[in-house]
């Protein structure tokens, strides 16, 4: 028996052997490595995933060839394959394993629930008064063929597991990599739920044109990585990342993530695979809870606009003087406002539950009607996030040339298309000036972050706008008529208001303080009331201010003058005129005209 | 008679087909496995439905029941859970559909049901009343009243 063993083995071996030059290609094919998501690390390969079950060899997270080879071997006979059914989709599709999925209770479970009928790309946009979330956040759809509607659907999420921190460890952990990423699956009316209707985000589905064969792959892709731990990054290996990662496995064709080893910002991501040709199909908008009540506003004429005050305030639901079309339109919307008031935690539970009540009971006697639908400017369309800016000027009556170099994300006078009206972040951008007479380089300014939140207010909702700068500044020093760099930090709180839907007013109240060994004392604080003016005559865009600041020293009191008036060539290109005054106490004034070009991209 | 028959099968067709129900609130169901940020108010409300674990009381107000949510956060199970899940979730939303008469939860509910979602529209409009009969009317009750007006 023994001797018959060793026989069958020495017939075997030279069968392998034969075999073997195939799988050593084949186990440093693209299509191998991006379904096991290897990456290039010193020379060889490592495997992005952390935990140990996503590979079946011991040596598998490093080794390409062993671990295909060791999968084709337990595919073959064990039950290993109902774990990973994409990957063994693939070997059979290639020849080197035979049989089927049929037996696999778990994953044909899997399959009867989903019900996939194509992948959709979703990215769920911005919410008002965190010009932050401008930068959104992507996750994937499992279409159903289920009877009904797409609200069957399942929504994939590629999240952190951060457990109970929160704030700075949060933050900081996140950056460098401290928490574990994981995908996790919840029907789609969930995830309509959660940023709809809480979290009152716009979310954008984007159509994915994938083959049959290519979709299957991406569900049996997403079932395998169930239970799969990514180191996460926020800036890096986040949610968006993660998905260019799943599209490449289903097709090695595409080059989606080769872009994003430095960070990868949601929205780009989704502009990336809008680029690639034929991925994206049809695009749906579905706008979000606050986002239906304004447009619902403004559609109003002004009885109905006074009738819905009356209702939302005095709850005095009676309106014979509208139409029933009319009146539905208003018990509509108040109803929704009572949803948005309920879950910003602004109305208790009881008031909610009568409130609405009273006004579903009105709207049920009422006609049906089609519902009144806003519509998006799609965020995939708006300007680039990088930018890069060339301009002259003038600092009194010396002439300097500038560059700047912003790697996110928008302000003010930018082209808003697709993102928000009236909200500005700025993320490391670096100001570097070169004046002619004296042949100076200077370090004009580099802001770390910087944002500005304008939000008009009004009488359904009130905003807060406020305004946040963290950055080095050059300053000058009147009494030794020294210049240097100091940390500028100031932030503030205020309203804004609309006189025209493209024309607001506003005011804010700053806290402000510099550091530095160029101011006397080394620092100073104060407080430093700002109004300005924003304005949006697109393609022209204007923002004024005049801030007075009130400071522990002379040096910081000053009142400071800005216009930057923008004419705006295509999304991605304009022309700016700059404009900045101060005036100190020592009556020393500063003026600076400037003239930029900036390009977005 | 009537109305107890239906809870009973509803119940019945909830118990049978549904797994362990244990649901953890960092798994697939719920807002633990979402990216949360702001409105803390209702966090605490929902966690509780959350760790609750108990099905039958999830009425008009506290949004995202998760009991009829399978632990791998898939929709699953027969008609009667189905329909159960999703009114969990989106009692609130249902609510305005089946005043408006139309809308994605009535087609949504009426795909679950194999129904004509424009009868459907117009049967739970005619019916507000009875299937919301006040303001703190529980997911289950709705379930069984709307199953009822479909006939399903």
């Amino acid at each position: 028996m023994r001797q018959f063993i060793i026989c069958l083995i020495v017939l075997l071996f030279p069968l392998s052997a034969v075999a073997a030059p195939d799988v050593s290609d084949f186990a440093q094919s693209t299509g191998w490595l991006r379904m096991l998501h290897y990456q290039k690390k010193y020379g060889g390969y490592e495997g992005l995933i952390i935990d140990e079950e996503f590979y079946l060899n011991p040596d598998g997270r490093k080794n390409p060839q062993a671990e295909l080879e060791t999968e084709i071997r337990e595919f073959q006979t064990g039950e290993s394959k109902c774990r990973f059914p994409a990957r063994f989709t693939l070997l059979k599709e290639k020849g080197y394993v035979s049989g089927d999925l049929s037996a696999c209770k778990e994953y044909q479970q899997f399959l009867q629930d989903v019900q996939p009928a194509g992948i959709t790309l979703l990215f769920t946009d911005a919410y008002m008064s965190n010009p932050a979330s401008m930068f959104g956040h992507t996750l994937v759809r499992i279409d159903t063929a289920r009877k009904g509607t797409q609200m069957l659907a399942h929504g994939s999420n590629f999240g952190v597991l951060s457990g109970t921190d929160n704030g700075a460890v949060f933050a900081i952990k996140g950056l460098i990599g401290g928490y574990n990423g994981s995908y996790s699956l919840s029907p789609y009316w969930t995830v309509i739920n959660t940023y709809n209707n809480i979290e009152n985000r716009d979310i954008w589905e984007y159509k994915l044109n994938l083959s049959e064969d290519e979709q299957i792959q991406f569900v049996n892709h997403l079932y395998e990585m169930k239970d799969a731990k990514i180191q996460y990054f926020f800036l890096t290996k986040n949610c968006s990342y993660m998905i260019l990662e799943l599209l490449e496995a289903v097709r090695p064709s595409l080059d989606l993530s080769s872009d994003y080893n430095y960070y990868a910002i949601p929205l780009d991501t989704v502009k990336t695979v809008l680029e690639e040709p034929d991925l994206v199909g049809e695009i749906n908008y579905r706008p979000a809870r606050y986002t239906k009540i304004k447009h619902q506003i403004k559609q109003m004429s002004a009885a109905q606009y006074a009738a819905f005050i009356r209702g939302i305030k005095e709850h005095n639901y009676e309106m014979d003087e509208l139409t029933p079309s009319e009146q539905r339109q208003v018990l509509e919307t108040e109803y929704q406002y009572y949803q948005y008031k309920y879950t910003a935690g602004d109305m208790e539970l009881q008031e909610y539950r009568k409130n609405s009540f009273a006004v579903l009971r009105r709207r049920s006697q009422l006609p049906p009607a089609e519902e009144l639908k806003p519509e998006g400017y799609n965020p995939a369309l708006s300007h680039g996030s990088y930018q890069i800016s060339f301009s002259g000027g003038v600092y009194n009556h010396k002439s300097f040339e500038q560059i700047n170099i912003r790697p996110a994300y928008t302000i003010l006078t930018d082209n808003n298309d697709g993102l928000i009206r009236g909200a500005g972040i700025r993320v490391l951008e670096t100001t570097l000036r070169y004046y002619n007479q004296r042949h100076r380089l200077v370090l004009q300014r580099f802001t770390g972050l910087a944002i500005y939140s304008l939000v008009p207010a009004g009488r359904v909702f009130s905003p807060y706008s406020y305004k946040t700068d963290f950055s080095l500044v050059r300053e000058y020093n009147p009494q030794n008529e020294k210049e240097g760099t100091v940390g500028n930090i100031e932030f503030g709180i205020g309203k804004s208001y609309a006189l025209t839907e493209r024309f607001w007013l506003y005011g804010l109240l700053n806290f402000h303080g510099q550091y530095g060994g160029l101011i006397p004392d080394n620092y100073w604080v104060g407080a430093a009331p700002e109004i300005g003016a924003y304005a949006d005559f697109s393609p022209v865009r204007i923002h004024l201010a005049v801030e007075k600041t009130f400071a522990t020293s002379r040096f910081g009191n000053r009142l400071q003058y800005k216009a930057d008036v923008a004419f705006g060539l295509t999304k991605d290109l304009s022309l700016n005129f700059e404009y900045n005054a101060s005036q100190n106490h020592h009556g020393h004034n500063q003026q600076e005209w400037l003239t930029a070009v900036k390009y977005s991209f | 008679m009537k109305k107890i028959l239906g809870v009973a099968v509803v119940c019945a067709s909830v118990v049978l087909t549904a797994p362990a129900h244990a649901v953890d609130s960092t798994g697939g169901c719920g807002l633990g496995s979402m990216a949360w940020r702001g409105q803390s108010g209702i966090i605490p409300q929902s966690l509780a439905i959350t760790t609750n674990n108990t099905f039958a009381n999830n009425t008009f107000g506290i949004t995202f029941g998760t009991s009829g949510c399978d632990p791998n956060g898939r929709i699953t199970g027969g008609t009667g859970r189905m329909v159960l899940a999703f009114l969990e979730d989106n009692m609130e939303q249902f609510a305005m559909d089946a005043a408006a008469g139309n809308g994605e939860t009535i087609e949504t509910l009426a795909g679950i049901m194999n129904v004509d979602s424009a009868t459907l529209g117009k049967e739970v409009q005619q019916n507000f009343a009875y299937i919301f009969p006040n303001d703190n009317v529980e997911a289950l009750d709705v379930t069984v009243r709307v199953m009822e007006i479909a006939h399903a």
